[in-house]
């Protein structure tokens, strides 16, 4: 019970933290929570399908092109858009991404129906660890989310390109000053967060289904996983997303009949399934009320 | 069998004398009717799996002289992005500038409500095509439904479950929405009555990614059976991750679907295997197949095609009946023909489609069916 | 063709009164409210259940809208330490958390199923056949009530001190000005106007369930405010019309191009988004940009 728990919040906290680690860096450079996100994920999902049933390609290739792909959209949607706004308030950025993101639906729906697909139809190879279970992407799932992880630490710490986007999260002017290449360095940023959430796309896409309406409703969670970690701290991010994974999953599984029982109410007591998604929301409230700048110390909260 | 027969020989007589001469149709003055589909956002696929049928059904009407002795029926399709405030949109655009005298539509209760009151309140007909709620009849006079209310399907569902699994306690799975809540609530009342216990009432929202934690509520009321009503995309989730967290196993067997062509549909053969449910189209007119078939040939492989492709093929030519039997673009006289209509339209999905006075489907015949080797095939209660 | 204008107006009214008490809270106080369909939903079931039990409606729309008051201010006492950006999860999250508990608590708001045969103001004194042209009317007569309040409001002296505060919020604290006081009372203000256009929606579709108070409706609106402009009443008012149009407008592209409806459905929201990210290129101020003001 409690093994199936702890990994179900394992599975889909990496599945959210493969887009709140690129929201939260978007967030701490350019000011703006990316409603496109989501979108950028449907793409390099339906990319990486394209890859697999038109060009009949090995399902890892074709994942791999997928990143590059989903990366690409993701820097021409800031040539294109994002870059013409740099001196615009993060709000108007949001309200551009939020028409960005209703196109790439529209345009992924267009092309590939509105019908749900997977990759393959072939069953899953099923691992057990004690009394729980996980599957084979599912393994895979969590692995690739905390080798990039791992890989953004890397980044953040130890590359020039990590050492300028920190220098310009804390100070813009300061690190212009210091003769960072800031367009350079934010092209670069939206390449890789847009193959990030890609992969994550096709991630995900590969545990469940590709259908164009998967980014839209994880979104609003990825965001949360965001905030409550401290906007724009990467392992705030990842925290955040385990947090809240573990939240959803933990909350329905537990008997809360010890909570009533002095009141002498009998029995057992579960949260209703339907308030679910509701789980994640009130403890985000309560989190916010009493740690006001994130569990983790966020780069900039203002 | 003498109504059947009469109903019979009056339709045959019906449709020589409404198609007797027509030729060609006319595109000039063609006869608009209105139709309300989502063709975006969570249900998108069912309405594209409707409009297979309805797009197929419109050939036909056209190609067998249209309407009203050679004029072209034309449908004015609207989107209804799954969402009650679109449909509302929709349906004014469908009523207020297109002026059509009916509207086909829409697929789930909570966009149908809504966009039927208003169709009913300008005088105008509409005919449902997959809403299921109760709430329908109230709605009054000028809506008709294709299929019949969750009561009637809830206790045909209750009763296979009854019978089939002889349970003590049957856990409820249910997406929350007007369709989601109504059976559930239909189906755990009827089985209720045969005193048997609900041993969990679970709620879940659709179109998300993760079901794990529901599952896992599901698997932890260790029911003798499960009633679960889920669909399209998010179904697929539900099986999937069900499957894989071993749930499936444990029930094999006893897991119970209404509707189960939808869910079904794509679903991969070891995992569903062995899921029951009771289906609409099981009783299907002698057509069905043949029309499906021709559908399926036009639509290309990709598409799923299941009995919201023949209800939408249904209800685009009880509209062309009702418009020839009322001889007249005049809304007030199509509704007094919608009924006799379906009373004599011989269906694909089922052969009798008449109405009660709320304008309601009398009949509705479920047929029993189980997932076996990766189709649906009829299910005898041993 | 008429009746569709008069419904449109309808809808630009109600977009157009949650418009302006958004630009209140954020283009003169700086606070981005990302909860907005929170007080919509609330102003909207506050008025149904009230008018469902025998209240009469303008009545119950008036305490629709001192309900969604009290809410904001309940909402904003606890959270106005919180930094812009935290509050403003904090505010999606009341929302989601509103939503949620309407879809599941069916004995208050008839859950799912929502609540149906909402009555409508001063429906047994005004004829069947004109009702439509009145409702239109009262409509316009409530946003040009709403504008009133706004304009009065941000060019007194309050308005001026808020738009200090947006600008700087130490130089507002500086001058000795009580920041969190002017904020909730802005965030109040705010949310009883959202609050009455919820009470009107639910009037004038009589027919609202949770899918009507989804997020979206929320971004909508924030859409609505920075195309129309920043800082300025009659720019919110044009946003509201023009992203109304704009979603309804690109209906009609079916009725002169023969295309399948399935492609004309993604065709046509590859449009509205499209269009939205062109206005804000285009305009990243607005339609009708901030005036500068010299205080």
């Amino acid at each position: 019970m409690l093994e199936q728990v702890l990994l179900n919040s394992v599975i889909r906290g990496s599945e959210i933290a493969s887009l709140a680690i690129g929201v939260t860096i978007l967030f701490s450079l350019l000011r703006f929570a990316n409603f496109a996100h989501g979108e950028f994920a449907l793409l390099g999902a339906y990319f990486t399908y394209f890859f697999v049933s038109v060009l009949e390609i090995n399902l890892w290739i074709a994942a791999v092109l997928g990143a590059v792909l989903g990366g690409a959209v993701a820097l021409s949607s800031d040539v294109a858009l994002f870059s013409r706004l740099r001196s615009s308030p993060g709000i108007v950025l949001l309200i551009a991404s939020l028409g960005l993101s209703i196109f790439l639906r529209a345009v992924v729906a267009g092309i590939w129906g509105v019908e749900g697909h997977n990759y393959s139809d072939e069953l899953e190879t099923i691992y057990r660890i004690g009394e729980a279970v996980i599957t084979h992407t599912q393994v895979i799932i969590v692995i690739v989310s905390f080798t990039a992880m791992a890989l953004f630490y890397l980044l953040l710490n130890h590359t020039q390109l990590g050492r300028a986007m920190r220098a310009m999260s804390d100070n813009m002017a300061l690190a212009k000053a210091r003769g960072i290449n800031i367009e350079v360095t934010i092209r670069w940023i939206w390449f890789i967060v847009g193959s990030y959430a890609a992969l994550g796309g096709t991630l995900i896409a590969m545990d469940t289904q590709l259908w164009p309406e998967m980014g839209v409703h994880i979104i609003l969670v990825v965001f949360a996983a965001t905030i409550l970690g401290g906007i724009g701290n990467v392992y705030g991010a990842v925290i955040g997303s385990f947090l809240i994974a573990f939240l959803e999953n933990a909350s329905l599984a537990i008997d809360w009949a010890f909570l009533f029982a002095p009141f002498g109410v009998e029995g057992s007591v579960y949260i209703p399934t339907g308030y679910k998604f509701a789980v994640s929301f009130a403890v985000l409230i309560i989190v916010m009320l009493l740690f006001p700048k994130g569990i983790m110390k966020g780069s900039k909260g203002d | 069998m003498y109504r059947l027969g009469k109903l019979a020989g009056a339709a045959v007589v019906a449709m020589a004398i409404i198609w007797s001469g027509a030729a060609s149709v006319s595109a000039e003055d063609a006869v608009e009717v209105g139709v309300l589909l989502p063709l975006s956002g969570a249900n998108a696929s069912a309405g594209a799996k409707a409009l297979h049928g309805v797009d197929a059904a419109l050939a036909e009407v056209n190609a067998f002289g249209g309407v009203l002795g050679g004029r072209e029926l034309k449908l004015i399709v609207e989107d209804t992005e799954s969402k009650p405030q679109a449909g509302i949109e929709a349906v004014r655009k469908l009523v207020d500038v297109n002026d059509v005298p009916l509207v086909l539509g829409a697929i789930s209760s909570a966009v149908t409500i809504p966009t039927g009151k208003y169709t009913v309140s300008k005088g105008k007909n509409q005919i449902t095509i997959a809403a299921t709620s109760e709430a329908q009849r109230e709605i009054g006079d000028g809506l008709f439904t294709m299929l019949a209310t969750n009561s009637v399907l809830g206790r045909g569902l209750a009763e296979f479950v009854a019978e089939d699994a002889t349970p003590q306690r049957v856990a409820l799975f249910y997406m929350n929405d007007p369709f989601g809540v109504g059976m559930a609530r239909a189906t755990g009342d009827a089985l209720k009555a045969q005193n048997i216990e609900i041993a969990a009432d679970l709620a879940y929202e659709p179109a998300k990614t993760d079901y794990r934690a529901e599952l896992q509520r599901l698997a932890q009321s260790n029911p003798d059976a499960i009633v679960a009503v889920s669909f399209g995309e998010t179904a697929r989730v539900i099986f999937k991750q069900a499957y894989e967290l071993g749930l499936m196993d444990k029930v094999r067997g006893k897991w119970y679907q209404p509707y189960i062509a939808n869910p079904a549909g794509r679903c991969i053969p070891e995992v569903c295997e062995g899921i029951k449910g009771i289906d609409i189209a099981a009783e299907p007119g002698p057509r069905y197949d043949s029309v499906l078939a021709k559908i399926a040939e036009s639509a290309g492989e990709d598409v799923q095609l299941d009995w919201f492709t023949s209800v939408g093929y249904d209800v685009v030519w009880v509209a062309a009946l009702a418009i020839n039997l009322a001889n007249s673009t005049d809304p007030s006289k199509i509704r007094v023909a919608i009924p006799k209509a379906m009373e004599i339209y011989r269906g694909i999905t089922k052969s009798d489609f008449s109405v009660d006075a709320d304008g309601v489907q009398v009949s509705q015949r479920f047929g029993r069916r189980i997932y076996e080797d990766g189709a649906l095939v009829d299910y005898l209660v041993e | 063709m008429i009746e569709l204008a008069l419904f449109f107006s309808v809808l630009i009214g109600i977009y157009a009164i949650m418009a302006l008490a958004l630009n209140l809270q954020y283009g003169y106080a700086g606070l981005l409210n990302f909860g907005l369909v929170a007080f919509f939903a609330i102003g909207a079931y506050a008025s149904a259940l009230l008018s469902l039990s025998g209240v009469p409606v303008l009545i119950a729309m008036a305490i629709a809208a001192v309900i969604a008051a009290i809410v904001g201010a309940l909402i904003a006492i606890p959270t106005m330490k919180l930094s812009v950006h935290y509050w403003a999860i904090v505010t999606i999250s009341i929302a989601e958390l509103i939503r949620v508990i309407s879809t599941n608590e069916e004995w208050l708001t008839g859950g799912t199923f929502g609540l149906g045969d909402i009555p409508q103001p001063l429906a047994a004194l005004v004829p069947l056949e004109s009702y439509p042209l009145f409702f239109a009317g009262f409509t316009l007569v409530l946003v040009a009530a709403c504008y009133l309040l706004s304009s009065a409001l941000v060019h007194s002296p309050y308005g001026r001190v808020l738009k200090v505060i947006r600008e700087d919020e130490d130089f507002g604290q500086s001058l000795g000005k009580d920041v969190a006081s002017f904020k909730l009372r802005t965030m109040v203000v705010g949310a009883a106007m959202v609050g009455l256009a919820g009470a009107l929606y639910a009037h004038f579709t009589t027919y609202i369930t949770p899918q009507a108070f989804e997020p979206i409706v929320t971004f909508i609106i924030w859409a609505a405010v920075i195309l129309g402009g920043k800082g300025n009443l009659l720019g919110s008012l044009l946003g509201a019309t023009v992203i109304v149009l704009l979603y309804n407008s690109t209906r009609f592209i079916g009725d002169y191009v023969e295309l399948s409806a399935v492609t004309l459905a993604n065709i046509r929201l590859a449009l509205i988004g499209l269009l939205i990210m062109l206005t804000v290129l285009l305009r990243p101020n607005g339609i009708l940009p901030e005036r500068k003001q010299v205080f």
